[in-house]
């Protein structure tokens, strides 16, 4: 047994001496050997791109490789390309006053002509639109986009530019797996590294009355909860209604409910045990499932009316525990940008912790998910796909992503190891909460189910939810007419091809959907 | 023959010279003035056109900027993602700086532009920044709605204010740099003049030098040729020499060698070399002046690059240029405007521009326009121009005249520029400040706009207006049922439901929650309000479809007429509220019109709210308290304890005119509290004097049951006085029960934790009764004193009471009996076997001190105040 989430580099050694690439190239191979269910990762061309291509040059590569095309007539010169996100990403794109976007044009004499997206999921929006190079998705959503044809697989065109993804410190990507790969191939590139994490309001947690209290009425002491038990006794505890104070703000809107769910489904899941057994049949519905359910109706009681209301997601939640109208919330650590500026009703009152999880042999298990996540995808209709992959080439570069994430008016989250410890980056967001983000970083699992139909199967599941969180059934019977509507979906896109899919994406998980309960070797 | 000096002493080559330098003396200083009034006028002309183009350049930024911010406030009201909103609000942060800064800019770089002007822009700049400035707060709470009021109201005003003043400095800038161009004109032909003049002088001295010439060298030259040409023909005498200059010498030279042609030869080729040598200086001087005159022609050349430059920028200007003619005929259009307006310069060259033409634009407009270019004005505004393809946007129109320095005007420039979004984006935002966002329909300020208005057109017409006030009577139990999901989609329908029984002149708006406001224009009587609502009424008798659930909802609708009910519309909603809770009182699914006994009783309870805020700091309640009694023994259980107020502005008020209204106001709460308090603290002194198992009943308002501490403050009460909770009776009615089951049960459940006992009061007043003594953990049950009241006479009554009992003891309870006034009734209730009773036939509500009184006297001789079984 091994820990896929920390194994060796698969993807490349960046800066290594030639030995150090021998040494490297062996143990990808000894690794892969090792790994039954990643030999199609040799297929796949990725690991011979990455063993003989050091990535310190990647963004002159990428300025390079388009002059290239521009001096053999491959690509017009002044050429545009068309680059759409979203509101809250621009400027994590395009730099501080723009500057990333002027090197860019600068050095490659072409053209950037960014646009806004619609703050949604992306599949409708590069269904309706075919204007555009190069788009955003989120990390659930690339096996829909994929089977559907709507954005095209990555992989030929890392080879031919000999891009890498090394995926370990000090300068690797976080998260390659669960953000970059479907069925062997590459189809996203990682540019934003949104996984939940667990925001609590720190004065309060350090108040001397408040651990008193808190001691006297539960026989701890106040401290990070590390299960959602115990997170469910602080928002009790710190509940109060009747001031407009909440114990909990977290989203629980149709469109985002689940992910809220999944921590918790991993947290009560037996080791071995995901959304599907062996033969892809929903496991959501055993007594684990309707724990984790049960955790999560449970909060609902201690936060605002307004939280079910349709639309009001971390739109509505985080704003009220910006002005300091709750105790703790759910979201990325892009938060800790705007409760770390001195304006903040909250500055310095806020803390951030791992996601609860479980206590395994005395030690804490945080299980966070990937939730939102900006991956960089090219539509299949893109008219410059060429020029597309190599903006997100240069884009990601070490030392160009570093300036990226560390812009202050964007919210693009700290996606490649390095990012954690530059100085930049670390003054905008704040030493402590980045070091609660890196250090759940070894445990944060794929978002969604990780199979065509992701949005079909989320969508069941999210309405259910919303159902028993109106209190108009309960979580078993949520969880049971979740698991029944996922059998159909199942069915209607065929069992045969579906449970295929399962089981390749079912070998690339760990044995336990908790990574580190896994024994490690 | 003799030949005369010049001048004594000087010699020929000495006064050429003098004359020479003269010369060059006279063509240098007309050079150097002619270079000075060149430089000169370069230096005036680009001094002109910086005080012209620079400022020009600054506030094209300038509104540029200005434009841009607005169109970010703009974005910011429609955005609905929060790290979006946070990241455009940072946007438009950083161009309110770049704004400031520009503008600083331009108020300290030197300009014609008068200070007074340049400071009310930077006042205007101040107002608007700082109405901005507000729109942090709401964008970090994500409350839009305030934002997109922010950007409604506060900044639109303060927006088109600095945009005019801007405007008015492009003007102040234009007129005075074309002063300044003026200026500039005249002092170079002043300029001119002078050098002209000097010219003429230096032209006469030089004439004159020549003239002078001729006479000293000519004259004597020909007395020379002419003694030479005497003697060589005829020979002659000797020259008779006078004078020590040159010619004296030739002619002594002549003289000398008479004999020798060659001699005077030779002296006639020196005369001839000099003349060269002068020619050749000549020749020199004048290419001097042709090298100033070519220096000047490059000079005139630069200046015409840079208007190249300047029509260039004019070619590639994001804004749409069209220059006309003075009769509006097309002369020259700019890409821009041709992207802009969908034509092509091919086309509309030499056709009468669109914003000139009466059939395209209002006649009036064009004549105001013309009218005021003209008279050297410029005009600005905002047009809707139509696009060839039929299409039509909205643009930002500039004109001004273009005037030469003679003060003509040769052509009307015209700037357009797209505000197609901007207009959009306005309009999408005054659409959502007027309307409901849910239903589409008027919200509360387009709706009293509207009845402001029909009120206006009534009593210009003396005619009348109405205005229906509907409140969904069940509305609530929708909500509960099926979630406000649903609740929404029946809103909706209902809207709509509503909306398609009226005329299209009439309105229908929501006024919040589940409340409609109809407003009728031009209602001849109230036959006709009363028509609509019974129309309105019936429409609601078919079942909407909600979520594939038919559900059934009916109005109260309360009417309210102008002049006859109220002459503002505040008093009319007002009194059309009032209305429509008449026709809920009435039972509801009804319609009401407004009667003025209606607006006596509000003012009655608006009177009782006013001296009922503070009436418990000032002590005006006091409590009385009415034995409760053993049916069988006569022996004094306890007491319900019993509110008075006296107030001294209204005497004393009976608790069922104020109970109702403290409730609503939240005043119950403290004033429960006291009660709560006061009670136990009277109940645990007689706990301690007389029995220690005396009971006390205490009311308890929904409100004050479901504040979130009663359960903890019943707790600390009881404990700092000393009671012994269970003999403690807390009394609830049927409204308590009504809502949110599960968190009373919640509360009874504790409350019975710690130890106090619950009654069910007024039982038989609600049809659900039964079901609630069943479902929550009363104790006790209190009949309500309606049924007790006629147990002697109306059998029914006494069915009724007799079956409560039964029942009541069959799930466990104690029963009370209330308002027990006869023997009879005594007989009657001690056969139905009921426990307790209450009423004037067993006592009335006592003071405390009488109570002790009666209590204390048991207490030494035991006494009863019935006879007992």
């Amino acid at each position: 047994m091994f820990n896929l989430w920390a194994a060796a580099p698969l993807f490349g050694e960046p800066r290594c001496s030639c030995e150090n690439q021998r040494q490297a190239w062996r143990h990808v191979l000894q690794t892969i050997v090792r790994i039954k269910g990643l030999r199609w990762l040799i297929a796949s061309g990725l690991v011979l791109a990455v063993a003989g291509v050091p990535a310190a040059e990647q963004a002159d590569r990428a300025v390079a490789a388009v002059k290239q095309l521009v001096a053999t007539g491959a690509l017009p010169a002044g050429a545009a390309l068309r680059l759409t996100v979203k509101q809250g990403n621009l400027a994590s794109f395009l730099g501080e006053n723009e500057q990333l976007k002027a090197d860019w044009e600068r050095a490659t004499g072409t053209e950037i002509d960014a646009r806004i997206m619609p703050q949604l999921a992306s599949r409708a929006f590069i269904q309706d639109d075919d204007t555009v190079d190069l788009t955003i998705a989120r990390s659930n959503e690339t096996p829909d986009l994929v089977s559907e044809g709507l954005i095209m697989p990555l992989s030929p065109l890392i080879e031919r530019f000999g891009f890498v993804l090394p995926d370990t410190p000090p300068d690797g990507f976080v998260h390659v797996r669960q953000q970059a790969l479907f069925n062997g191939q590459v189809v996203a590139i990682p540019a934003d590294g949104d996984a939940a994490l667990l925001f609590l309001r720190r004065d309060m947690m350090e108040d001397p009355a408040q651990q008193a209290s808190f001691l006297a009425r539960f026989g701890r002491t106040l401290a990070p909860p590390r299960t959602w038990a115990e997170y469910q006794d602080l928002v009790a505890f710190f509940d109060r209604p009747a001031e407009g104070f909440y114990g909990a703000l977290e989203p629980r809107d149709t469109l985002t409910g689940w992910m809220y769910w999944m921590p918790r489904f991993l947290a009560h899941a037996q080791v071995g045990q995901h959304l599907f057994d062996e033969a892809m049949r929903p496991t959501i519905d055993s007594p684990e499932g309707i724990a984790a359910t049960e955790s999560y109706l449970a909060t609902l009681a201690h936060s605002p009316a307004g939280v079910l209301k349709q639309g009001n997601d971390y739109s509505f939640t985080l704003p009220l525990f910006l002005s300091g109208k709750g105790f703790s919330t759910i979201i990325t650590v892009a938060a800790a940008k705007l409760a770390n500026t001195r304006t903040s009703p909250v500055y310095g009152k806020v803390m951030a912790v791992p996601m609860p999880g479980r206590v395994v042999a005395g030690q804490t298990v945080p299980h966070p998910t990937l939730i939102y996540g900006n991956n960089l995808v090219i539509p299949a209709r893109a008219k410059h796909k060429t020029l597309a992959f190599l903006f997100a080439m240069w884009l990601t570069d070490p030392d160009i992503s570093a300036r990226s994430v560390g812009v202050a008016g964007g919210f693009t989250d700290p996606y490649r190891y390095h990012h954690f410890d530059d100085p930049r980056i670390r003054a905008v967001y704040g030493e402590a909460f980045l070091d609660a983000a890196k250090a759940q970083l070894p445990y944060v699992a794929p978002a969604g189910t990780g199979l065509p139909g992701d949005a079909a199967y989320l969508e069941a599941l999210s309405e259910n939810l919303s159902v028993a969180a109106h209190g108009r059934q309960s979580a078993a019977a949520a969880m049971h007419n979740t698991a029944r509507q996922w059998e159909a979906i199942t069915e209607q896109r065929g069992r045969r091809a579906q449970v295929a899919h399962w089981q390749r994406y079912r070998a690339a998980l760990p044995a336990s959907a908790s990574p580190r309960l896994a024994p490690v070797h | 023959m003799r030949l005369r000096p010049s001048h004594a002493g000087i010699t020929l080559r000495t006064r050429l010279l003098i004359s020479l330098v003269m010369v060059c003396a006279v063509v240098l200083a007309l050079l150097g003035m002619a270079g000075l009034i060149s430089t000169q006028a370069t230096d005036r002309a680009q001094a002109v056109l910086d005080a012209q183009i620079q400022p020009l350049v600054l506030l094209h930024g300038l509104k540029t900027r200005l434009h841009r911010i607005r169109e970010s406030e703009v974005k910011l009201a429609l955005t609905e993602d929060f790290f979006a909103a946070f990241s455009r609000h940072e946007r438009l942060v950083a161009e309110r700086k770049n704004f400031g800064e520009a503008l600083a800019v331009l108020c300290n770089a030197p300009s014609a532009t008068p200070a007074h002007v340049l400071e009310r822009v930077e006042a205007l700049w101040t107002q608007y920044d700082e109405a901005l400035a507000a729109l942090g707060q709401p964008v970090m709470e994500m409350r839009m709605e305030e934002v997109a009021r922010i950007a409604t109201y506060e900044t639109a005003n303060r927006f088109a204010a600095l945009s005019s003043a801007l405007d008015r400095v492009a003007e102040e800038t234009r007129l005075a740099a074309k002063a300044s161009f003026e200026d500039a004109a005249l002092r170079q032909h002043r300029q001119w003049r002078i050098l002209k003049l000097i010219a003429a002088l230096g032209t006469l001295a030089f004439v004159l030098w020549v003239m002078w010439l001729w006479r000293a060298l000519f004259g004597r030259l020909l007395a020379l040729n002419t003694a030479a040409t005497e003697m060589a023909t005829e020979g002659r005498a000797e020259l008779d020499v006078t004078g020590r200059d040159e010619l004296s010498a030739v002619a002594l030279a002549f003289n000398a060698m008479q004999a020798r042609i060659q001699a005077r030869e030779s002296a006639l080729r020196d005369a001839q070399s000099e003349l060269e040598t002068r020619v050749l200086l000549r020749t020199s001087e004048l290419y001097d002046v042709n090298t100033r005159l070519l220096r000047e022609a490059d000079e005139r050349q630069r200046a015409e690059q840079q208007l190249a430059l300047l029509s260039k920028a004019v070619e590639q200007s994001p804004v749409g240029i069209v220059i006309t003619d003075t009769g509006g005929v097309v002369r020259y259009v700019n890409p821009a405007m041709e992207v802009v307006s969908g034509g092509s310069q091919g086309v509309a060259v030499g056709r009468l521009a669109g914003v000139f033409d009466p059939a395209m634009n209002s006649p009036v407009r064009v004549s105001e326009m013309l009218r005021r270019l003209e008279a050297g004005a410029d005009w600005d505004g905002e047009l809707e121009v139509g696009r060839p393809d039929g299409s039509r946007y909205w643009a930002h129109v500039s004109l001004s005249p273009v005037v030469e320095h003679t003060g003509d005007t040769t052509h009307y420039l015209v700037l357009s520029e797209d505000i197609s979004l901007r207009k959009a984006q306005e309009a999408q935002i005054l659409h959502r400040a007027h309307h409901d966002a849910l239903t589409d329909l008027p919200n509360r300020v387009l709706a009293m706009d509207r009845l402001n208005q029909a009120l206006l057109h009534a009593e210009r017409h003396a005619g009348r207006a109405a205005l229906l006030f509907i409140d969904m009577d069940n509305f609530k139990v929708v909500n509960d049922r099926f979630g406000h999901e649903m609740g929404d989609a029946l809103l909706v329908n209902a809207g709509q439901r509503i909306r398609g029984l009226l005329r299209a002149g009439d309105t229908v708006a929501r006024h919040g929650g589940d409340e409609f406001l109809i407003i009728l224009d031009d209602v001849g009587g109230a036959d006709v309000a009363a028509s609509v609502a019974e129309g309105v009424r019936q429409a609601f008798a078919a079942p909407f479809d909600v979520g594939g659930n038919e559900v059934f909802v009916t109005l109260s609708i309360g009417a309210a007429l102008y002049p006859d009910d109220g002459v503002s519309a505040s008093v009319l909603l007002r009194n059309a509220d009032l209305a429509m809770y008449q026709a809920k009182e009435a039972g509801r699914n009804s319609w009401r019109f407004f009667e003025s006994r209606l607006h006596e009783a509000t003012q009655a309870r608006v009177e009782i709210e006013t001296c009922l805020r503070g009436a418990l700091e000032r002590g005006e309640f006091r409590l009385v308290y009415q034995p409760v009694g053993d049916t069988a023994s006569g022996r004094i259980f306890g007491a319900e304890a019993l509110i008075r107020w006296d107030s001294p502005v209204l005497g004393a008020v009976a608790p069922d005119r104020f109970i109702e209204i403290a409730e609503r106001t939240g005043l119950v709460v403290p004033i429960g509290d006291w009660v709560l308090e006061t009670a136990c603290r009277q109940a645990a002194q007689w706990q301690r004097e007389f029995d220690p198992g005396f009971h006390i009943a205490i009311n308890v308002s929904p409100r004050q049951f479901r504040a979130d501490d009663f359960v903890s403050r019943v707790a600390q009460v009881l404990a700092q006085q000393g009671v012994a909770p269970h003999t403690l009776m807390i009394e609830v009615t049927e409204g308590l029960l009504l809502h949110d089951h599960d968190e009373v049960l919640k509360a009874f459940e504790a409350l019975i934790a710690v130890g106090a006992r619950l009654a069910m009061d007024d039982f038989g007043t609600g049809y659900a009764s039964l079901r609630y003594l069943k479902h929550f953990p009363f104790h006790t049950v209190k009949i309500d004193r309606e049924f007790v009241r006629d147990i002697g006479n109306d059998p029914d009554d006494r069915v009724l009471v007799d079956t409560a009992i039964r029942m009541g003891k069959s799930l466990g309870l104690s029963v009370i009996a209330e308002g027990v006034e006869t023997a009879d009734q005594l007989a009657i209730l001690r056969g139905f076997d009921c426990d307790l009773i209450q009423g004037y036939y067993f006592s009335k509500p006592l003071s405390a001190e009488g109570l002790h009184a009666v209590l204390a006297k048991a207490l030494v001789a035991p006494q009863h105040l019935i006879n007992p079984a």
